[in-house]
This record gives structure tokens, sequence and C-alpha cells, in this order.
């Protein structure tokens, strides 16, 4: 058994080492120039397969054409734009893209509103610039001028937070292929293998809209969020085995019946029905993503682990189950509580203990 | 080597156990297809310039070859088809299309051309519309599995249709089309098709099987006859491979229908009576065809398809992806997008792309589908993109039938010069604007009825502007735009096939959605349409429908707009005689019943049922104005107005309603506001000023201001401290022209009472002042803080 890993978060390249590795040993395919692997086997790695008689397991449970448009628009000179609502595996179908395609997917940039040009471009060294002049060695380099250098991917999250005079900085990186340096006379071109892989929240589209001249040189694949129980059900199964090791979770997941019905809750909370279509209600303002679900599930690991007999139950979720869904109190609570009393206080049997423990939340 | 199923042998004619003793072929030559496909239609002209066949047995209906071959005439121009009418007019019509690029065409082509004799070998199309119906009847609507797809799923692909153009399209080699279509049929044959399909099926088969040997018998040639019939079936034509479908357990073994035309499917509960059918060559149009095909395509491609078999006749397979994605992005531009060339070009190269991740060298209609959706709708599930992707797949395609109009096409060119209204030749853009009134002399509501039928049936370029766009001043005042369009002929073809005049293919279109349409709403929107195309039958049957549904289910605001679009606007039309002897006039009293039966049961009403209440308010007025008594509804609205004790709101409402009715005389008023205003519960005080006051326009010469004023005038000193905040509230929500206007109101009837002394409070301060107290209210309303 290998010991645990010291770090909170480790990257998909690392993790997920022994599959990039087959895949590459077993990839015929012709690769991109700058790519570790072909487009087929990077959709492979995402979506899994069985290759040299191994079982790839997916890191992308998901509609099979989006990932294939997002691998194939990579393979082209266009960049990648990946929206959707928050929590929809933007951020690691990303990381994933980039660690399969780069092997790395630690060239990223945080895009939040106090991003600036720098940190999309290039930067200085202020003591080094003061004593020196402008030097190469008093550069610092942004991840995008890094990977257009080593020709790799690079990521740029949350693209729609960062404002529009600095998501203008891209132009000449996503047009030209190339970043100038006037202060050292370099004009540095992109090495054959870069490309960028942006993400963002479908709700942030009015806050920074992206300027027309930079969608233009995006092509957008929109993830959505699962549509079927099975699907996030599986999403979220599959999570939650990954997250117990590196956040050291003291409760092994919940049964799956418990998990297919907060899943099924969640559902029906974001379409205002029951999935059986016989009862309609207003919908909470929250966005109910598979993410938040992941998170109240962990929660609920931690605290049954810490606190309780060391197995997730209905009443370790249900704070965690309301506090998602009251986004604002005002509208979200009424909703709330009409959906227990009025669609899982009927369902009865096996929803009973859900049913109370989210009553007595309330 | 020519592609004929299987073995083929060089002459094009199956070997082996075929053959009779003597050397004389038994089975004429076999060639499997797929409707609609450019690749069966190249494998069939190079069989048919192989074969040079004196007989091509096509499956079409036995009794429609006759005028099939007539269609294949110089100067027709695909998309064409026969149209299987019954008789009489009121059964299902069956319509066997012709495409551009598609195997039948090729064959009615060539046996126009050379002479050959044309049979069709499957059931008459009268049995082939029975068949159907039953086989709809029985089959699951929700089949656990879609065979096609199994099959695609066996075969590594993501979708058949995908399959298809890979192997067949874009891989198959004419010469080896036989090899590969016969593979197919086996493989589709052993999917889990419904037991009742398959049933169909052996039937026509064996139907098939008889004719082939009838032709035969009567002394054609095995050797110079060619049978062409969709892939599925060509297996059962033949005798030396498996041709019958292992039934499950429990089925009916089915017999083969006797011979004899009309003779070939007993009539049964399911089936209704047989009728025989009149065929007629009919015009039709691409984007149109899949309403009308049983072909089993769904929404063929036809533009695409033909893009695609001019570019593998040129040999430039990679011409597709540009020339399509272009189509795509030039009808985008045409509805205002911009779209520039290089986003064409990054399509594109999405597009092989995603091709080349298959392995494949040539995009398909799925990456080119894809691809413009990420590429010109930024990855939405955008509508605009994917109409203008249907569009340029369809394409705009209309036929044309040498020396022939449809029949429609004559009758509207008499009609529209009979209303002095122009031809719609192409080219034509006509703007027009009828004034319904009855006008002494005038025709606009004749020719409003004529264009309002022509929109009932999506005749194109037939356009009624929205009042709010146009301008248009009045509920008497139409605009209309007219626009001649090439598809004229071909919308009008395929309308005949409804009926034999204008108005009965309205009616019949009109009858369709009466019957398909469930909704209290959807019911009231075919009755506008029967009103609008002066259908006086349709118009009783819809009412009559609209009658009989349950009205205390359909949520309160659907009443309302069910009721908004029925009420009679007017005596314009012929058929709006603003009476409740009308079918609409009943309906409409009967519409307002459920409504106002269904106010105490409402919740107080938020702002949206607050519209809808106010909405019907403002019909009920208008429907009395225009003639309406709704005498039952008076009582109705009376009984809510003095009942209604735990709907203050709506007690209000019910109020203010009665009064426009003029239904509550003043001192009942008088005695009823002093009863809810003098009342301890503030909360409800405001909510029933809430409802009575929401509209100022209601109060136009009405007595409330006057009974509000009085009120005022007479209440002590606790009564009005305690109104004066639900007063306050009320009013508030007026804008500052409507309270001026009641301010003026009630000035005018304070000087009528000057003398009228103020009240003090016990600590002698005057709370009103003797002169319109009411007024003196509304000015202070801002400056209150309660």
């Amino acid at each position: 058994m290998t010991s645990p890993s010291p770090h909170l978060h480790r990257a998909p390249e690392e993790v997920d080492a022994d599959d990039l590795a087959l895949l590459a040993r077993e990839d015929h395919w012709p690769r991109p120039t700058g790519w570790r692997l072909s487009p087929r086997a990077v959709v492979t790695y995402l979506l899994g397969g069985e290759v040299g008689g191994r079982t790839i397991h997916p890191k992308y449970l998901g509609a099979r054409r989006r990932v294939e448009l997002a691998v194939a628009t990579l393979a082209t000179d266009r960049a990648l734009l990946l929206t959707g609502a928050p929590g929809t595996a933007k951020s690691r179908l990303s990381a994933h893209l980039a660690a399969a395609i780069s092997g790395t997917s630690r060239e990223v940039v945080q895009g939040s509103a106090a991003t600036t040009e720098e940190q999309l471009r290039y930067g200085w060294n202020y003591a080094q610039l003061l004593a020196q002049g402008p030097r190469l060695e008093a550069l610092v380099k942004s991840p995008i001028l890094r990977a257009m250098e080593a020709g790799t991917q690079v990521r740029l999250e949350e693209l729609t937070r960062c404002p529009v005079e600095v998501q203008d900085a891209l132009l000449p990186v996503l047009s030209e292929k190339a970043l100038s340096i006037p202060e050292l006379a370099l004009h540095i071109p992109a090495a054959r293998g870069f490309n960028l892989i942006a993400t963002a929240n479908a709700h942030d589209r009015g806050v920074h809209a992206l300027s027309s001249a930079l969608r233009r040189r995006f092509n957008v694949v929109e993830l959505p969020l699962p549509d079927s129980l099975e699907l996030e059900v599986a999403i979220v199964s599959q999570r939650l085995r990954e997250l117990a090791d590196p956040l050291e979770l003291p409760a092994p997941p919940p049964a799956e019946s418990l998990v297919k019905q907060v899943v099924q809750v969640f559902q029906e909370l974001r379409r205002g029905r029951s999935l059986d279509g016989s009862r309609s209600f207003g919908p909470p303002s929250a966005t109910l993503s598979t993410a938040e679900l992941i998170a109240l599930f962990t929660d609920a690991m931690a605290l049954a682990g810490h606190f309780g007999a060391r197995k997730v139950e209905a009443e370790h979720l249900a704070g965690a189950l309301r506090s998602a869904v009251v986004g604002d109190a005002s509208r979200d609570a009424e909703a709330w509580e009409a959906y227990v009393e009025n669609v899982l206080a009927q369902r009865g049997g096996e929803w009973a203990a859900l049913h109370d423990a989210c009553r007595a939340a309330s | 080597m020519t592609p004929v199923a299987p073995p083929p042998d060089p002459a094009g004619r199956r070997a082996g156990p075929s053959d009779s003793p003597h050397g004389r072929l038994l089975v004429p030559a076999t060639l499997g297809i797929r409707h609609f496909s450019p690749a069966s239609a190249r494998a069939l002209s190079l069989l048919l310039e192989a074969l040079q066949p004196d007989c091509i047995l096509l499956e079409a209906p036995v009794d429609a070859a006759g005028r099939l071959r007539d269609l294949g005439a110089t100067g027709t121009r695909p998309p064409v088809g026969l149209v299987g009418v019954p008789s009489p007019l009121d059964g299902d019509r069956f319509l066997y299309p012709l495409a551009p690029e598609s195997p039948e065409w090729v064959a009615v082509r060539w046996a126009h051309e050379r002479g050959c004799l044309l049979e069709g070998i499957d059931l008459p199309g009268a049995a082939l519309l029975a068949l159907e119906r039953t086989t709809a009847s029985q089959s699951p609507h929700d089949a656990p599995v879609d065979p096609y797809a199994a099959f695609a799923a066996a075969a590594g692909a993501e979708d058949f249709d995908g399959w298809w153009e890979r192997r067949f399209e874009q891989g198959s080699h004419p010469e080896t089309y036989a090899e590969a279509i016969w593979a197919l049929a086996l493989g589709l044959r052993e999917q889990p098709w419904p037991e009742a399909l398959k049933r169909e099926w052996l039937m026509r088969e064996t139907f098939m099987r008889r004719r082939i040997r009838e032709v035969l018998d009567r002394g054609v040639s095995a050797e110079r006859c060619l049978v062409v019939c969709g892939a599925i079936h060509a297996p059962a034509l033949t005798h030396d491979r498996p041709t019958s479908f292992p039934l499950e357990s429990g089925s009916a073994p089915v017999a083969g229908p006797p011979s004899g035309a009309a003779q070939h499917l007993p009539p049964t509960a399911a089936t209704g009576p047989m009728a025989q059918l009149t065929w007629f060559p009919t015009i039709l149009s691409t984007g149109r065809m899949h309403s009308a095909s049983r072909m089993g395509v769904v929404r063929p491609p036809f533009a695409y398809l033909q893009l695609l078999a001019e570019a593998q006749r040129e040999g430039r397979p990679a011409a597709v992806a540009p020339a399509f994605l272009s189509r795509v992005a030039g009808v985008l531009r045409a509805s205002g997008a911009s779209i520039s060339p290089a986003e064409v070009i990054d399509a594109v190269r999405l597009a092989e792309q995603l091709a080349s991740m298959e392995g494949a060298h040539v995009v398909t209609i799925r990456d080119l589908r894809d691809a413009a959706m990420t590429r010109f709708g930024a990855g939405a599930a955008s509508s605009e993109v994917a109409a203008a992707i249907d569009l340029a797949a369809e394409g705009v395609g209309v036929g044309h039938l040498e020396g022939s109009r449809p029949l429609l096409a004559h009758e509207l060119e008499r009609r529209l010069e009979a209303l002095k209204l122009p031809r719609l030749r192409p080219g034509l853009h006509h703007t027009l604007e009828l004034d319904l009134r009855p006008l002494p002399g005038s025709i606009a509501v004749e020719r409003s009825t004529l264009l309002h039928r022509l929109r009932a049936l999506s005749v194109p370029g037939i356009v009624l502007r929205d009042p709010s766009d146009s301008g248009a001043r009045s509920a008497w005042l139409e605009r209309w735009e007219l626009r001649g369009l090439p598809s004229l002929d071909a919308a009008l073809s395929e309308a005949g096939l409804l009926g034999d005049s204008i108005a009965a293919a309205v009616e019949a279109r009109l009858s369709v959605r009466l019957e398909q349409t469930p909704t209290l709403t959807g019911l009231a929107r075919v009755l506008v349409d029967a009103r609008a195309c002066a259908l006086p039958q349709l118009l009783d049957r819809t009412a009559e429908r609209l009658g009989q549904l349950d009205l205390e289910s359909p949520p309160f605001a659907e009443l309302v707009e069910a009721a908004r679009m029925v009420r009679l606007d007017g005596s314009w039309r012929a058929s709006a005689t603003a009476a409740n002897a009308s079918p609409e006039g009943a309906l409409l009293d009967v519409l307002f019943a459920a409504a106002i039966r269904r106010l105490p049961l409402l919740p107080e009403p938020d702002h949206t049922e607050a519209r809808d209440v106010m909405a019907l308010r403002t019909l009920l007025g208008e429907s009395i104005a225009t003639g309406l008594r709704l005498e039952d509804l008076r009582v109705q609205l009376k009984g809510l107005a003095t009942g209604l004790r735990d709907r203050p709101r709506l007690r209000g409402a019910a109020l203010a309603l009665s009064l426009e009715q003029a239904l509550i005389p003043l001192p009942e008023l008088s005695t009823l506001l002093s009863t809810r205003l003098g009342g301890v519960r503030i909360r409800e005080t405001a909510a029933f000023l809430e409802g009575l006051l929401a509209d100022p326009r209601a109060l136009h010469g009405s007595p409330l201001p006057g009974a509000l004023d009085a009120w005022v005038r007479s209440a002590d000193s606790v009564a009005f401290s305690r109104a004066l905040v639900p007063l306050r509230r009320a009013f508030a929500r007026w804008d500052e022209e409507a309270r001026a206007t009641l301010r003026a109101a009630t000035e005018t009837l304070a000087s009528g009472s000057a003398s009228t002394k103020p009240e003090a409070d016990a600590s002698g301060a005057q709370l009103h002042p003797p002169d319109g107290p009411l007024a003196r209210a509304l000015e202070r309303l801002d400056d209150l803080e309660l």
C-alpha cells in the first residue's frame, strides 16, 4: 500500500501516470506535433476504455461527442473555451486535457477580477530590473509565455471573471501565436503543441462578456449538468472514491441508495418537478451543481467520521442539503420546505429517514 | 462484376439454386437499396446499363406503378411524387415520393426513357396504409431497443446514419455495393424488430414474391428482369438465403394475403374499411418531404446528399465540407448573423479533425453539424444555427411536373383575380391593409378569409403582421405581406393532398389539429383559425370540443387566455355576430363562468395572478360591450363581490368587476364599503382595497369615488385612522396622473357638499378637511409615513 500523498491536491499527470504511460505505449495513431498522445488516445484517457488488456478508468463522465469536440479543437489552432454552469467539471476536464496532451496541467492562470495583464503575458523582477535594467534574467514569464516556448497546453480558469482589457491581452497570443517583448526587442513565437484551454462559468457571461474578437478565437464547448440520474450517481460515486484518500475522509462513502436519493433531490429541485413528472414546484435559485453534491457528501463523510459512527446517515446530510438548496433565504427556504413536505413526505418507505432528517434540519 | 445480390455473377444475375434444371433463370436479379440514397442510385444506374432489363419490378404499390412510369417524362424534375387519394376523401393519403439522386427516380426515369416495363410489387396503397395503421397500433411506443442503433453499435459506430454514410455514400464502390448491401440486409434482419413490424414485412414480402411470379408467368424473362426493393426485403425475395424472421413464440403465424387488388388485407377493427386509392402526380419540395413520406427516413438531408453525390461523381470528396458549411453560413448571414469566411474555414478544419479522429479522411454530416454548432453557435444549443443547418441539409428544392400545375394553384389564381389581389408570381412583394369593418361594397373580409386559409395551409410568403409590429391601429385592421416564392406550387401541391379545394384542404388540416390538440388554449387557437378561415362547421365542432373539456383543471391563466382568444372581436367577420347564439358566444359564457368559479379557489393573487384577474376583467368588459349578455355570470359576480369572506383581495376585484357591470346599486355599495373599510383587521382591509382599486381606469363613470368620498366623510376618526394606511397602500400603486384624475373627481364631489362640518378627534385635531377629504388624503399620500 502506497503512503498517502502529503499534498491536498495532486495533478492528474501524477495521479493517472500509469494510464498515461500505458496509452503512450499502446498508441499507434498519428500524434500532432508536440502532443504526447494522439487525439484518439486522449479521448480514451478521458472517457475510459480497454487498452493493452488493461482498463483505463474514465476521468470525465458525460457525452462522448463533447469531449471529441474539445480534443479536435485543440488539434486545430483554435483555442478551447469550456463553458457551463458551476460544478460541471470544466476545470477537471481542462486539467486532464492538458495532462494528456502535454504531460502537465500545471501551467495555469487563475482568472479573477484581480488578474492583471502581466499574469497573462509577462512581468518583471523589479529588484533586478532596477539594478540591471531590462534583461532576460529580470523577466518573469507568465504560464502562457512558458507554454508558448515549451509547446504545451496552458489553462486559463474563469476567463470571464477577468476584466475585459485583461482578456484582450490574449488577442495577439491567439491570433499571431506569438508574443512580443518590446523591452528586450524579442518576438517569441509559440512552439507547435501550444494551445490554450479556458473555462468560463455560464453564469458570469453578463459580468465580463467576451468581446466578439476574442470569442471568434475560441471554439466553445458547453458542458451540461448531467441529465440522467444514473449518470450523476456514477459521477458522484466515482469522485467520492477518488477524494477519500487526498481528503483523508474518516468515513466511507454513503450507501448507494442514499447517494441516489440525494442526487434525485438535486435533480428534482433543478428541474422544478419530480422525476416521475407527477409534481411541479418552484425551483430554488441555487445552481445545485454536481460539484456541490460532491462537497455535500464529503462534508457528511467528515461529520460522520469525526463525530458519528463512521457511517454516513441521512442526518449527516440533511443540514448541508438544506444549506445547498437555500441560496436566497427569502424565497428558497419556502421552496425547500414545500419540497420536503409535498414531495419527500409523500414517498414514505425508504425515503422516510431522509425526509425526517430534512424536516428536523428545517 | 455487376452489383446484384448475392453473390453476383459477371452477367449480373444470380447463379445456383435459382436456376432451373433446364438452365432457365427462375428468379430475377435483385438489388437492395436504401430509399433516397445516392449510393444506391449509382449502383442501380450501373446495373441497369449492364443488364438492360425489359422489366423493372419496383417496391411500390402495385396499383401505382402505371402512373409512376409517367413521372419519368422529360422535363419532370424531382422532388415529385404520386399521391394515392382514397374515395371517399376522408381517409389517409399515400405518398410515394421521388427525390433527386434517389434509386427510385433512377428506376422510373430509366423505365420511361427505354420504354421498359415498370411494375409495382408491393401491396396496393390502401392495403399498405391499413397495414401500417395496424402495425402502429400494435407496436410499443417506446421500443426498448432501436434496431438501427443496435446494428450500428454492433458495427462499432455511434449511429446508423453515420455508419451508412461512411460505408456506402463515401466508401462503397458501385461494384462492391451488392455484397455490402446484402451483408447489411442480413445483419439488419437479425435485429430486434417489433413483432408487429415483422408480421407486416412477412405479409408484404409474401405478396412481393407472388407478384414477381405473376410477372414471370406472364412471359417476362427472369433474365431480362430486375427487382429493386428496400435492402431489408432483398433476402426475402430470393430462395437461397434465410428469408424469414424468427417470430417470438406465441405469435400468430401469418398467412400470405390472397392475390387481387383490394383483398390483400381484410378490413378489421384496427384497419377500418378498405378503400381504393386514386393516384395523382404531385410536386414536392425537399424541406417538406419528411412530413409526408412513409419511407422510414426522418428528415432526409436531400441537399446534402446531392452535394455528396456530386462530389463523389467529380472525385472531390473533400469539397463537401467547405461547400456545406458555406451554405450554413450563408443561411445564417441571410438572417442577419455575422459569420466570417475565417469562421467557415475554422469550422471546416474542426469537422475534418473530428473525422480524422475516427480514422476517416472525409467528413460526415454529423461532423459538419457538430462543427457548425460549435463554431457558429458558440457551443450552445442555438436553435437558429440548428435551423440553418437543417435548411442547408434539406435544401429548398422544388420539383417540377412537365405540363402540370397543382389543382389548387388554378383555384388560387381564380380567387386572387376575383378578389383583385396580385398573382403570387416569383419576385412579388406586396403589402396589404384590410379594413374588416362592414363598409358598403367592401370585400376585405373575403380577402382576409382567403389569406388566412393560405396561411393555415403554410403557403410560403403569406405573412400576417403582428399588430404591434406593424403599428396596426385597431382589431379591425389587418396588415398582410405577400411574397411570390418559387416554392408556392410545391406547397399548393402538398396542400392538395389534404383536399380538392382550398377550403377542403384547410378544413382537413385544421381538423387534424382539432383531433390532436388536447389543451384548452390549443383548441381555442383552432377556433380562432376556423373563424378567420370562415369554416362554420369546423367552428361548431371546435366549440363543441371546447365545451366538453374539463374546465376545472386548466390553470386560471389558461382559462383567461382561452377566453381572450375566443372573444368575439367585432361584427366585421361574418361569423362574429356578437351574440350568445353563436358558438363562440356560448363558449365564452362557459369560459368566463369557469374562470369566475375559480376566483374563490385561487390563493391570494400574486402579481401574475393579479394580472390575470385584470385581464379577465378587461375581457368581460369588452365582451359585454360587443353584445354578450352573460346573465348567469352577473349573478355569480355579484355573489363574489358580496361574499368571499376569506379572500379580501379577490372580493375587492369582484366588487370592481360588479361595479363595472352596474350590478351593485349605490346604497348597497355604501353599506359594503362601510362594512369592509370599518373592519378591525387592517390587513384584510388593505387587501380588499388593493383588489378594488387595482385598475384606476375602472373608476371612470363608476359610483365608487363618490361612495369612497362619502365613507371618508362620514367615518369617525377611529375608523378613518384605521382605513388610512390601507387606502394609502392601495392608492400608492397608482401613477400620478391617475391620482390627479381621482382628485379632480372627488373635488367636484366635495364642492357639492361644502357645508359638511369637519370632524375632530378627542384631542380636537382635525383629521380631515371639510372639502374633498378623499382628495386631500390622496394629496398627502407621499407625505405619510405610516
